[in-house]
């Protein structure tokens, strides 16, 4: 039994095309994810796919001679034949990245998708001629009827690939692309789960080259930024963690350092994800013994002269993913607080380059070359710009895109990464060196595209009306495009990093310094971070005894002495900065103090503050009789109403014999 | 906006800014501070005296303290909070403090600083739940910081104060009033140094030396020069205190090193005030240091006298 076609058209209907999305470009992006997706909402227990085919065949034949035609002769239109397009798309989904062969590896997945063999005759699937119209139908129907709640259908015309273009535009990220995205992963990890917009940080990596012709034609298609963002994220939510390298085989990926001091480089290994050191082996020697991040092993040098011919990768002995430890014959290492880490690409900041690319070792790098000891043929030159590098060595900086050309940039605002994200509140401004006004277009987080004024020759253009609205912007001006990110939250990167060692005169005079810088001097004494103070200070420290009531309150002690003590008066600095009165106030003395009678004129009460017996004197009596009837709290004293009651009790009796007497 | 608020606004702007970003260059900080409209370094002594971050000069890169709950003199009940202080911090506390069983209070968004630095934030709570507290929020709990960072005062002087190195002669110079602490750019010279104190201007800014027996000295900690020098008798004190109110006046030409200020302001959450004498006269105004942290940073700094 089959969910049935017209169920499973309501539910991709929902998933892939759901309402509120009015004013949006939208496809029809259906992979694997989003049919198992659909499946849920309609309960679909088993394969979704297979379930999917059996409601088409409920329909009629699904075979190699009648292809699609016997469903879509049933389902005539949107969206009802939704399940059919869906179907289609999922082929192109699955895709290899043969560009010269698209045509012939879309009909073998589409077979595929529907479990049927491939015609001899054009098209290879029957039912595929009708498949151009249906999508222009439903791009009809999202526009008509549905008026354009679920968003404008995307659709594109391709001059060779009339039949098959219009499933495949819908892909925007195919299977092989969300697995080369792995790289992208893995680099921008961090970013990533904080939130940071993934087209933004896509189109900065140079991973956006090894992406299919169609998936870096949609990154340069403005109007499918939302739906790309979507399929990134998507793409990166179900990452399994791995890197597809050039064989189609998958890696681990590591973390290297590059160490250097004169005459001597070292290169560092660690394993980011790992939980556990692992015992890997490399092209020779004995294996290596790789920790997780942070601890980390050295990597011979000797090893640089493998990755001459290709990347350097480290096997386990027995079944496991291997571990790329070098990339091949360039190497690039970016400076953090931490050290010299290789990067993916070189943007802003100068790079130190580790090659034996004779394209790089034959510039004339003079006295940034390093002098140090590597395998024949290798260089390690410091402070390389991009502009020195090759395209593909490139990370698309802020200059160039995001902070916009010679015409139009952006500056100021309070940046937390590159320049190219800034705090919520504080957007950079827009600068220009026009000879006209022009008029600035805003496309911020909903896509919605508004102009927002005009930006006058000679005077910056402020974003203030985004200030408090985090998200991607994109700005367009004069022709130009900056691009940048609005965000709550930064890396919050390096913390406490910083200490003063007032004890050590060698460091006291040397302001804050790192730990690490520290540890030369081998510091006695305090060390100082903001408000913290290690190594000295807290351990004498006692909590006060404190009460909130602003009343008089009369303090019994342990050897029966009574004392009266009043709230404070508000200090006039307190006042002059205007910290409310009231709060707590402290008891002198409190060290002996067992009971705290507060003579609030409404709300009398009794105050257990320790477990002790008191001195029965007469002040003592008196004020017990006094506060007979108050209610009494205790602070962790146990049976402190009982307590009190036995004092009244002896109060009492103490004044009847007086009485009496 | 009228400017002290705007000014308000902009200091606590900063410290979000400091604390999203964790580190940073001085470069980036004196970027934020022009997009702020801020003096760079008033802000960022103003962000270390409050024990809101720490700089590392020779590195020439800040980074933001973590988040850290002091205590008060003489406001038991309420606890100072310093360092990191995020875009959530002051609502992720305030959660914390509803959801918690402990009773606590957050006053408001702060008390605002006369525009001179980042908002005075002050937890209610009682003494003893504050370390249970500040471990549930997340925070460091550091009771009396001011008289501890006060105990660890260095003794201002030699050899802390100085290192051996001589001006280089190719920037402009001129000696220090000892009198009242002024560069004397006016001061008669015939090409000889004079003993005392030379203010350097230097490509990184300005510098300080000592000159004592003909023999030069950096002065790393710059404040530190005024108590490194003889002065002539009737000048103005450098510094004083109101035990009756528990006020430190400090010459306003010979600031407290950041360290002693910071002792001295994290016995209240306050920056200094400024109190104008005459036209070149003024003395800071710390409130509320108690004595034995003003005794404390007075013992410091009187080390170095000659």
């Amino acid at each position: 039994m089959s969910a049935g076609a017209a169920a499973w058209s309501e539910a991709l209907l929902e998933q892939l095309l759901p309402a509120r999305r009015a004013g949006r470009t939208v496809v029809l992006a259906c992979d694997d994810e989003a049919l198992a997706a659909a499946g849920e909402r309609i309960g679909v227990a088993g394969d979704p796919l297979d379930d999917l085919r059996r409601s088409l065949a409920e329909l009629g034949p699904l075979d190699r001679q009648r292809g699609l035609e016997p469903a879509l002769a049933q389902l005539t239109g949107p969206p009802a034949d939704l399940c059919v397009l869906c179907l289609c798309v999922l082929a192109a989904s699955r895709m290899s990245p043969d560009e010269r062969a698209a045509t012939h590896a879309y009909y073998i997945r589409l077979a595929q998708v529907l479990d049927i063999g491939l015609r001899e005759v054009h098209p290879k699937v029957a039912g595929m001629s009708a498949i151009p119209a249906r999508f222009r139908a439903l791009a009809d129907w999202l526009r008509g009827p549905e008026q354009g709640r679920r968003g404008e259908l995307a659709l594109s015309e391709h001059s060779h690939l009339r039949l098959i273009w219009s499933p495949i535009s819908q892909v925007l990220l195919r299977r092989v692309d969300r697995e080369r995205l792995g790289r992208f992963f893995s680099l921008n990890e961090r970013s990533l789960d904080l939130g940071r917009d993934p087209l933004r940080l896509l189109l900065g990596s140079p991973v956006r080259h090894e992406l299919t012709g169609p998936a870096q034609t949609a990154l340069r298609r403005g109007e499918l930024a939302g739906p790309l963002r979507a399929s990134i994220a998507a793409a990166y939510a179900a990452w399994d963690g791995t890197l597809l390298d050039e064989r189609g085989e998958r890696a681990v990926p590591a973390a290297l350092r590059l160490g250097y001091s004169p005459g001597r480089a070292t290169l560092n290994l660690s394993l980011p994800r790992a939980e556990s050191e692992q015992i890997l082996h490399g092209p020779d020697g004995p294996p290596l013994r790789v920790p997780p991040t942070p601890r980390e092993c050295l990597l011979p040098l000797a090893w640089l002269a493998y990755a001459r011919s290709g990347p350097v990768e480290l096997r386990p002995a027995g079944e496991g993913p291997r571990v790329r430890a070098l990339s091949g014959q360039t190497l690039l290492f970016g400076a953090d607080e931490t050290g010299f880490w290789q990067v993916d690409g070189a943007g802003e900041e100068p790079v130190t380059v580790l090659t034996c690319d004779p394209q790089l070792t034959g510039g004339d790098w003079r006295s940034r070359l390093a002098r140090c000891e590597l395998p024949a043929g290798w260089q390690l030159i410091f402070d390389v710009e991009a502009t020195d590098l090759p395209e593909e060595l490139r990370r698309a900086t802020a200059t160039q895109r995001e902070l916009g050309g010679a015409d139009v940039w952006l500056c100021g605002g309070l940046a937390l990464e590159e320049r190219t994200v800034f705090l919520s509140g504080h957007p950079p401004r827009v600068h220009g060196m026009l000879a006209e006004p022009a008029v600035v277009e805003l496309l911020g987080p909903g896509e919605e595209r508004r102009q927002v004024g005009e930006l006058l020759p000679g005077e910056p253009f402020e974003l203030d009306q985004l200030a408090g609205d985090p998200g991607s912007y994109r700005i367009e001006v004069s022709g130009s495009e900056l691009c940048f990110e609005l965000v709550g939250r930064g890396m919050r990167e390096g913390v406490g990093r910083y200490a003063l060692r007032p004890e050590q005169p060698a460091l006291a005079r040397a302001g804050a310094i790192d730990d690490a810088a520290a540890e030369l001097l081998a510091p006695a004494g305090a060390r100082v971070c903001g408000a913290a103070v290690d190594g000295r200070g807290t351990a004498g420290w006692r909590p006060p005894l404190c009460v909130r009531a602003q009343a008089t309150v009369k303090a019994i002690d342990a050897d029966g002495t009574v004392r009266v003590c009043r709230p404070p008066a508000q200090p006039q600095w307190a006042r002059h900065a205007g910290i409310s009165a009231g709060g707590p106030w402290e008891i002198p003395d409190g060290g002996e103090t067992v009971w705290l009678c507060v003579a609030s004129r409404q709300h009398p009460r009794v105050l257990a503050v320790r477990e002790l017996d008191v001195e029965p004197t007469n002040p003592v009596l008196d004020l017990a009789e006094d506060f007979a009837a108050a209610p009494v709290i205790s602070r962790g004293v146990p049976g402190a109403p009982e307590r009190w009651r036995a004092l009244v009790e002896i109060a009492f009796e103490d004044e009847e014999a007086r009485t009496g007497a | 906006m009228p400017r002290p608020e705007a000014q308000q606004a902009a200091h606590d702007a900063l410290l979000r800014w400091v604390s999203e970003l964790g580190s940073g260059s001085w470069q980036q900080f004196r970027e934020a501070c022009d997009h702020l409209q801020l003096v760079p370094s008033v802000a960022l002594r103003g962000l270390s005296v409050l024990g809101h971050a720490e700089i590392s000069w020779r590195s020439r890169r800040f980074a933001c303290a973590p988040a850290t709950l002091t205590t008060i003199p003489l406001m038991p009940g309420r606890l100072l909070l310093c360092g990191q202080r995020g875009s959530d911090g002051l609502a992720e506390i305030a959660r914390v403090a509803a959801e918690s069983e402990i009773d606590v209070d957050l006053e408001g968004e702060g008390s605002h600083q006369f525009g001179l630095g980042p908002r005075t934030v002050l937890v209610d709570a009682e003494p003893d739940q504050a370390a249970d507290f500040a471990a549930t929020a997340g925070l460091r709990f550091a009771p009396q910081a001011a008289e501890a960072i006060a105990a660890s005062l260095p003794a201002v002087g030699f050899p802390v104060s100085v290192e051996p190195g001589a001006p280089d002669e190719r920037f402009p110079r001129c000696p220090l009033d000892p009198d009242m602490l002024e560069p004397c750019w006016d001061a008669p010279g015939n090409g000889s140094y004079e003993d005392g104190l030379w203010s350097w201007e230097g490509f990184q800014g300005r510098r300080s030396f000592l000159r004592r027996d003909g023999e030069w000295f950096h002065i790393p900690i710059r404040e530190h020069g005024p108590y490194l020098i003889e002065r002539p008798p009737g000048a103005p004190e450098l510094m004083r205190y109101d035990l009756a109110n528990r006020l430190m006046y400090v010459n306003a030409h010979a600031p407290l090193p950041e360290l002693h200020a910071r002792a001295a302001c994290l016995c209240s959450g306050r920056l200094p005030l400024r109190q104008h004498y005459a036209a070149d006269h003024a003395e800071d105004q710390y409130v509320n240091v108690s004595p034995t942290v003003a005794e404390a940073i007075a013992t410091s700094l009187r080390a170095g006298e000659p």
